[in-house]
């Protein structure tokens, strides 16, 4: 069914635009009555389309045709792997044509030598010798026809003609080749209709052939019509390139299979005179899904939501989801002619991944033409790639185009340069066209091969790996050289494969030959070539490319570009390639085995020898790369990533250890290769970092082992020595170390006790009183006699600690004569001190009696010697302690005694008043006290003595412990009254009548609460032995206020005596009364 | 270590045919020149990574064909243009005179947002010359250049390579600007919205 726009043939410029889009609903479109999607029923209705009356644009299409200069590069180009870019007129090696697997019968027609070609990214390999387009005795009217569409897929090409038929070749064998199967007809003889086109979609086992102006479905591989209707009224028709990939065989390009409702179909677009129609093709019909209106359409690319298109005088690109239209520019440059316009039809084609090529012409096909590379935002994103004149066909073999002209002429251009890297020449009567097809022809390259051969650059000679070089020298094998570009004769001369020159061994011909000035350039080409790379990074090609990128931004110190290449392929560069480059010298130290193809081994030694003298250089860039690497080790492949991770460990301690630095960082952060960096430790005597290493590693003993060992000066580093100038700080540390980490290991806190307590006793000493060892059960004795080396003061400190904190009494002994020793020690050693105590001495005999007591004299004297002061303090606070026989645990013998032989009987002992009053009060001997203190002058204390029988606590910094009360039994009271009596008569000798009244005023010795008269006897008895002790010459006024007490107290008594007698005396005549009254009554 | 994405600046080189922009571009990028003359067809692109007050750009720079018959290409070119350099030959009155037709031409077929602060730099080229020669003075190509907004003037010889890295460096600088001026927009500047009334006229626009 034609429309009326068929007719009108292509619109004026003022029609070029999309009239309207509307989305139709997934229907079959077989039932709506203007739908150019329809069943067919038969083949008769088939037949009965070639009635169609071509339109102006078509007919402008089939004349060229005819006239030998159709647009074949309008047909698709599908995403394939690129052929090979010359590098500056490099010659192309591969000329081998045993290498190759596909039909090699010689063309007959066209021989070689007719063929002339500059050196290039191609040559040509045979593929078919001869098609019978023409059928003259089953249909007459084929004579003169030609080819108009190839396609390929698996074993079949396809070759349309321009009498409507389909010629199905097939390839038997190599000896045979292909031969034509069948021929189907698509014409009959009142009208021919050019087949223009074929797309394969094996997905669905379909093939859509679109001859004339109607596309029909048909089966693979036969060509048995499929009963899915038809689409009249098409232009063009494409595939969604964004869709195209290779099928899991890696031989033919496919396009996605979608599905709905369990219903499996393929995207198609048709450009149609009056719309762009998106349909989809079901395994039994064709529905339309959308309609996009777009006038005059006459050829199109479809790429995800974009579809660049093309009307007679210009190029657009639909945003078909948006329902938006950039216009993009005229199909001829030139101003067109008003009449007839221009004489060519325009090009669409895919480019990569991502951009459409689009031919601008002159006004005829004669004037130059360019060829614009646009993206989906519509912007030219390459250079123009001018060709002297308009080409008759043209195809995209990224990065190259390849472009057929008038005369048998061939043009290749570089897309990355926009330059023609290679010229090829037919013979000037040759029509010949371009074409990419679904199949990729592969050929054999011994050279790629060996190229792509992976194998180990560093070697570990293992079996495993043995086994795998076999392995991947069979893999390298699969790596086959691949086109799936055609170039054929019109008349079915020939049909033969570009063959191109491998990539991997073009990348390594712009490598070889890549200059400073031209490396950004070739870099570019390959992330772009990479970008485009089907398969991606995970292809051997990707891999290849991957790696040659990282070698040339070496090759040409560009560490920027370096760290951007190993950042964003993580997983594809093996760092320890990148150590083995920069760090030459020592490839030793790369663990586990490093594969790499083989090609590049050349690369790789070249460049260890450039950086040999480098490292500086490579500093920064290997640092950052390595701790990326640190940071993320999930990226590299588990098999391999302990030894990836253990060479970059130690490649960074090596650095670490060269550049002298800080290598804590490092150790901080080292998992996998621990072993080996503590023998490089060692290996360097780096042990100040080896124990720091053991303490990261939580090998504290080790940790130790090297520290006291740094300490003693067994081990020698002097980054230790940098770091502890002062001996003292590093045994504080170790101490403290050895404490928070060690405290649970008691053979190890003793071990380390032991020599610390020998030769660091101090420290030693922090150990064994530390409270975080104090489960660990050292050896008191051992320790005391190790403490003794460091000091008396630091024995005394343990003894002490023992003694209070672990409240081990029975040490308070050897406290005492440990604190004893000391201070003797200390006042034979410093006459200053003697005469300063014996100053404070005479000072306090001097004072006036009565004086202040002695123990407030030593108060405030003390603090003009501290040290003994504190000794002495202490001394004297043990020493209240103990009971008269307490013994010393280490001397065996009796405390007192030896305090007796060491202080009293020396002449310290009249220093230490105190100290000498403590050890007579602790011999019992308290009448000495008295008489000691009363010597001293201290009649007050003596007094207080008396009266408690104990001595008073001195100093505030001992604990005070409870002291046992004043005397409170009858004995203690007569002990205390009869040292009174001592003090009593010792004033009395004085004469001092201020003491004698101040202590019969104090002590009362008379006084008595009782009653009982044998109480007021005893008193009495007393007074009178107090009268008899004072001399007769004694003043009796000095006695005044005792008397009067006393006799005041024997008045009272007396008066009471008297009073309650008579008080009895009136209660007795009382009673008498009554018993009188009560006798007379 | 450096991000590889970098700012891309569009420059875009336009002027009469045989004035020196093919010369010009590749004396600034690749320090050559060629006596041989070469007309350029449609347009062709070098890149140069720069670095602006410690930001790393790359220029793209547009070289673009000065003949007539592929002027109606320029849309295609000039569209996302950060920054155009006007360049004539100071020996030629004709392509002194062109310069403000090129200069609305751009601005026409770019379809620039905003005209009156888009970047503009040009360039007098071929100083080189005897004397004699020169046909358009410095003084009146600055008079021009002041008329159309203060552009920034440059007289350069790109056979000699004189002022050719200095007229670049401010190019650059005024496209660096000019990038960095427009806000990011995911919709094209110049789409037309497909019409959906049925009516059989073109479109919205």
């Amino acid at each position: 069914m034609e429309s009326d726009t068929e007719k009108k043939g292509v619109g004026t410029e003022g029609e070029e635009g999309v009239e309207r889009v509307d989305k139709v609903e997934e229907v079959d479109v077989a039932e709506k009555a203007d739908s150019v999607v329809e069943k067919a029923d038969s083949a008769e209705k088939l037949a009965g389309e070639t009635q169609v009356e071509e339109t102006s644009a078509e007919k402008t299409s089939v004349e060229k045709t005819s006239a030998e200069t159709p647009i074949e590069g309008t047909s698709e180009t599908p995403v394939r792997p690129p052929p090979i870019e010359a590098s500056s007129g490099q010659v192309n090696p591969i000329s081998k044509a045993g290498d190759v697997n596909i039909y090699t019968k010689e063309d007959p027609e066209t021989k070689p030598e007719d063929i002339t070609m500059t050196s290039g990214p191609y040559k040509f390999m045979p593929l078919i010798e001869k098609i019978p387009v023409e059928n003259i005795s089953d249909f007459p009217e084929s004579r003169g026809a030609i080819i108009t569409c190839v396609e390929a897929w698996d074993l079949n090409v396809y070759v349309g003609t321009s009498a409507g038929e389909i010629i199905h070749m097939y390839r038997i064998d190599d000896e045979l080749g292909y031969i034509q199967i069948s021929r189907q007809r698509f014409s009959n003889s009142s009208k021919i209709r050019p087949i223009r086109k074929i797309i394969i979609l094996p997905e669905i086992g379909k093939l859509l052939v679109l001859c004339g102006k109607t596309v029909s479905g048909y089966i693979l591989p036969e060509l048995t019509p499929a009963d899915i209707g038809k689409i009249r009224d098409v232009a063009d028709m494409t595939v969604d390139y964004d869709l195209v990939q290779l099928d899991s065989k890696g031989k033919n390009y496919t396009t996605a299979l979608n599905h709905i409702h369990g219903d499996v179909y393929v995207n198609v677009t048709v450009f149609t005179s009056k719309s762009i129609r998106l349909v989809r093709i079901f395994d039994d019909s064709i529905r339309l899904f959308k309609d996009v209106h777009y006038l005059n359409s006459v050829t199109g690319v479809q790429r995800s939501s974009y579809a660049a298109v093309a009307t007679l005088q210009n190029y657009d690109l639909v945003d078909v989801s948006r329902s938006q239209k950039i216009p993009l520019f005229p199909s001829s440059a030139s101003p067109p002619d008003q009449e007839s316009g221009p004489s060519f039809l325009p090009v669409v084609l895919p480019v990569g991944k991502k951009e459409f090529l689009m031919v601008c012409g002159g006004r005829s096909m004669e004037q130059p033409a360019v060829g614009m590379v646009v993206n989906p935002k519509g912007d030219v994103s390459r250079g123009t790639i001018p060709w002297e004149s308009y080409p008759v066909s043209l195809t995209v073999d990224f990065p190259y185009m390849i472009a057929i002209f008038a005369g048998g002429k061939v043009s290749v251009h570089s897309l990355h340069s926009q330059r023609e890297v290679q010229r090829m020449s037919f013979p000037s009567n040759s029509d010949i066209r371009v074409k990419s097809v679904c199949r990729v022809f592969e050929m054999k390259d011994q050279q790629l091969a060996k190229a792509l051969t992976r194998r180990p650059i560093i070697s570990q000679m293992t079996p495993e790996e043995l086994e795998k070089i076999a392995i991947e020298s069979d893999l390298a094998q699969t790596n086959l050289s691949r086109s799936s570009c055609l170039i054929y004769d019109v008349h079915g001369s020939f049909v033969k494969v570009f063959q191109p020159y491998p990539r991997p061994l073009r990348w390594i011909d712009q490598y070889t030959s890549a200059t400073l000035q031209n490396f950004q350039k070739v870099s570019d080409e390959w992330f772009d070539e990479l970008e485009e790379e089907t398969s991606g990074k995970d292809s051997t090609q990707g891999q290849f490319i991957v790696s040659l990128l990282i070698l040339l931004s070496l090759k040409f110190y560009n560490f920027n570009q370096a760290f951007d290449i190993v950042c964003t392929n993580m997983k594809y560069i093996d760092p320890r390639l990148i150590i083995y480059i920069v760090d030459g010298s020592d490839s030793k130290q790369i663990y586990g085995s490093v594969w790499q193809f083989e090609g590049l081994f050349d690369f790789i030694e070249q460049l260890r020898t450039d950086y040999t003298s480098k490292a500086a250089e490579t500093r920064e860039f290997m640092q950052l790369y390595m701790n990326v690497c640190t940071a993320s080790p999930e990226a590299f492949d588990e098999s391999d990533r302990e030894s990836i991770m253990k060479t970059i460990e130690v490649y960074l301690l090596k650095v670490g250890l060269d550049a002298n630095e800080d290598l804590d960082p490092v150790l901080a952060n080292l998992k996998y290769g621990s072993r080996e960096a503590i023998e490089i430790l060692l290996l360097r005597k780096k042990y100040y970092s080896l124990s720091r290493f053991y303490s990261s590693l939580k090998s504290y003993e080790q940790c130790l082992y090297y520290w006291k060992g740094l300490i003693v000066g067994e081990f020698t580093d002097p980054e230790y020595d940098k770091k502890f100038p002062d001996r003292d700080r590093s045994l504080i540390m170790m101490v403290n170390y050895l404490l928070t980490n060690c405290a649970d290991k008691e053979s190890v806190v003793k071990s380390y006790a032991s020599w610390l307590l020998e030769s660091y006793p101090e420290h030693g000493f922090k150990i064994v009183t530390d409270k975080r060892a104090e489960k660990v059960e050292f050896n008191d004795v051992k320790v005391l006699h190790l403490l003794e080396n460091g000091g008396p003061d630091l024995k005394v400190k343990y003894l002490e600690y023992m003694l209070n904190v672990k409240k081990k009494k029975q040490f308070t002994g050897d406290v005492i004569l440990s604190i004893l020793d000391e201070l003797l020690e200390l006042l034979k050693s410093d006459e200053a001190l003697v005469s300063q105590v014996d100053s404070s001495l005479t000072k306090y005999s001097s004072l006036r009696v009565p004086r202040i007591s002695f123990f407030d004299f030593w108060k405030l004297e003390k603090t003009k010697f501290a040290t003994f002061a504190d000794l002495h303090d202490r001394l004297y606070f043990y020493l209240s302690g103990i009971a008269a026989g307490t013994m010393s645990i280490l001397d065996q013998c009796p405390v007192l005694d030896r305090c007796e032989k060491e202080i009293l009987e020396t002449k310290y002992g009249k220093m230490t008043p105190l100290i000498s009053l403590m050890i007579y009060f602790r011999k019992g001997d308290n009448k000495t006290v008295v008489n000691e203190l009363c010597d001293l002058g201290d009649y007050r204390m003596a007094e207080q003595f008396a009266t408690t029988l104990n001595l008073p606590d001195i100093g505030k910094q001992i604990i005070r412990q409870q002291r046992e009360p004043g005397p409170v039994d009858e004995d203690d009271k007569k002990t205390s009254e009869a040292l009174l009596m001592v003090i009593f008569d010792v004033y009395l000798e004085l004469k001092n009548p201020e003491l004698i009244d101040s202590f019969l005023s104090h002590h009362h010795l008379l006084k008595d609460d009782t009653t009982a008269n044998s109480s007021m006897i005893e008193r009495m008895d007393k007074f009178s032995d107090i009268l008899n002790r004072i001399p007769d010459s004694f003043p009796v006024c000095q006695l005044q206020n005792f008397l009067e007490r006393s006799l005041s107290d024997f008045q009272d008594y007396g008066d009471t005596i008297v009073l309650t007698k008579n008080l009895y005396r009136s209660k007795d005549l009382q009673l008498k009364k009554f018993r009188g009254s009560l006798r007379d009554s | 270590m450096s991000n590889r994405r970098k700012t891309i600046l569009k420059v875009i080189i336009l002027g009469d045919s045989g004035v020196g922009k093919t010369s010009l571009m590749q004396q600034f990028i690749n320090g050559k020149f060629s006596q041989q003359y070469k007309a350029t067809i449609g347009a062709d692109f070098l890149p140069k990574d720069m670095t602006i007050d410690d930001k790393q750009v790359t220029m793209q720079i547009w070289d673009t064909a000065g003949q007539e018959r592929f002027q109606s290409l320029g849309v295609a070119f000039y569209r996302g243009s950060d920054c155009c350099v006007l360049v004539f030959d100071v020996t030629n009155t004709k392509s002194f005179e062109n310069l403000q037709s090129w200069r609305d031409e751009f601005l026409i077929q770019a379809n620039i947002k905003d005209p009156d602060n888009f970047p503009f730099v040009v360039i007098g080229n071929k100083i080189d010359v005897e004397e004699n020669k020169r046909m358009v003075s410095a003084k009146k190509a600055q008079a021009l250049c002041a008329s159309l907004g203060n552009l920034p003037y440059f007289e350069t010889s790109a056979k000699e390579a004189v002022n050719v890295e200095q007229a670049f460096d401010v190019v650059a600088r005024c496209a660096l600007q000019q990038e960095e001026s427009l806000e990011y927009s995911d919709d094209y500047t110049d789409a037309v919205n497909i019409h959906v009334d049925g009516d059989n006229s073109t479109c919205g626009c």
